[in-house]
């Protein structure tokens, strides 16, 4: 389908992600995203989530420490923190997570807020 | 902005470990309230300045009945800056709220306990500060966390009339179940607690750290009372 009029396309803000977990233990990726559509749902509501959108653009999870960029649409970004705070163990291994920053662009959040 | 964890053994982490991912995620400092079983050894001084935030040393005493508590909160009054006793039953609950030597009534809505404004008034006159504990908010799920949410609503509006003290803590015990200030600003506005609310909570602890230290010192001797410095002779 073609693509839609530049004022059409939503607005996305991108939350650069920091994860960390016991040393050893590591989560996947389809977890991770999994439980940020869980967590949006039980925090948030159906509508509230599909608000939020809260997909996972970027994975990469190396030796307990990991790094993810999820996106949300603008405006939302507050009660997407929120829902993401509750995110506390994923496939039972107890998981702990911070929003590092928030920008307009994956480029953007990844040179910001993430190493690389 | 402070928060008040439980390190090991108490909880998972050790206090260096804890003050440093809080530091990481930009709180001003923590204060380690460890139940009175399961102290810490650490050295608050050294850790403090490792970690560039402040380390408060508190205790939570946990006990069955007031008699239990009053002896514990005595014992732990003189060497800990901040006292914090675990509510859960409404004995515990109003003997907490009647005694000016608490600090902080941990959890109060916890189990069978219950807040009312016979309560609040007592703490609003006290100065015992209740905790809106948000452990069960982060890290319960289905029934248990809408119970949970709800009686941090009724305690908020008990608080809220009375405009008693009050502090807020995430009750994290390991460096993994710490939230950053933000998330746990965004967490109240999504359960009704204003973000100023919650902001007010989480420096209330700093406060009542720095004030129990200033009673504390040694130049201290009793409110109004200070040693001050001797006029010199001319």
């Amino acid at each position: 389908m073609k693509h839609l009029p530049k004022h059409l396309q939503p607005r996305w803000r991108y939350l650069a992600i920091g994860l960390e977990t016991r040393p050893g233990e590591s989560i996947d990726r389809r977890s991770f995203q999994r439980e940020c559509w869980y967590a949006g749902q039980n925090l948030l509501g159906d509508p509230g989530s599909a608000r939020a959108d809260l997909r996972v653009i970027r994975y990469e999870f190396d030796d307990g420490t990991g790094e993810a960029i999820v996106r949300v649409r603008r405006g939302e970004t507050d009660p997407a923190r929120a829902a993401l705070a509750c995110i506390d163990e994923v496939d039972g291994v107890p998981v702990g997570l911070v929003v590092r920053g928030i920008s307009g662009t994956i480029r953007a959040a990844e040179e910001k807020f993430l190493d690389g | 902005m402070y928060e008040a964890v439980h390190a090991h053994p108490d909880g998972q982490s050790t206090v260096e470990r804890l003050a440093e991912t809080a530091a990481d995620y930009g709180f001003e400092g923590v204060v380690v309230r460890n139940h009175s079983s399961a102290r810490a050894e650490y050295d608050a001084e050294k850790i403090a300045d490792e970690a560039g935030i402040d380390v408060v040393c508190g205790v939570e005493v946990r006990a069955d009945d007031p008699q239990q508590a009053s002896g514990a909160v005595g014992n732990h009054r003189t060497d800990e800056t901040i006292v914090a006793l675990e509510g859960g039953t409404n004995a515990l609950n109003r003997f907490a709220v009647e005694n000016d030597k608490v600090d902080v009534l941990a959890d109060p809505m916890a189990e069978s306990g219950d807040v009312n404004h016979v309560l609040a008034k007592a703490a609003a006159e006290n100065g015992v500060r209740f905790e809106f504990n948000l452990a069960g908010v982060l890290r319960t799920h289905g029934g248990r966390r809408v119970r949970t949410i709800q009686s941090l609503r009724k305690l908020g509006e008990i608080v809220d009339y009375y405009d008693a003290p009050y502090v807020v803590s995430a009750d994290p015990a390991s460096h993994l179940e710490l939230r950053a200030p933000r998330e746990l600003l965004a967490v109240g506005e999504e359960i009704g607690f204003s973000r100023e609310f919650v902001e007010e909570g989480l420096a209330e602890w700093g406060r009542l750290a720095e004030r129990n230290r200033h009673v504390q010192s040694e130049s201290f001797i009793e409110p109004g009372v200070e040693r001050g410095r001797y006029e010199e002779e001319p």
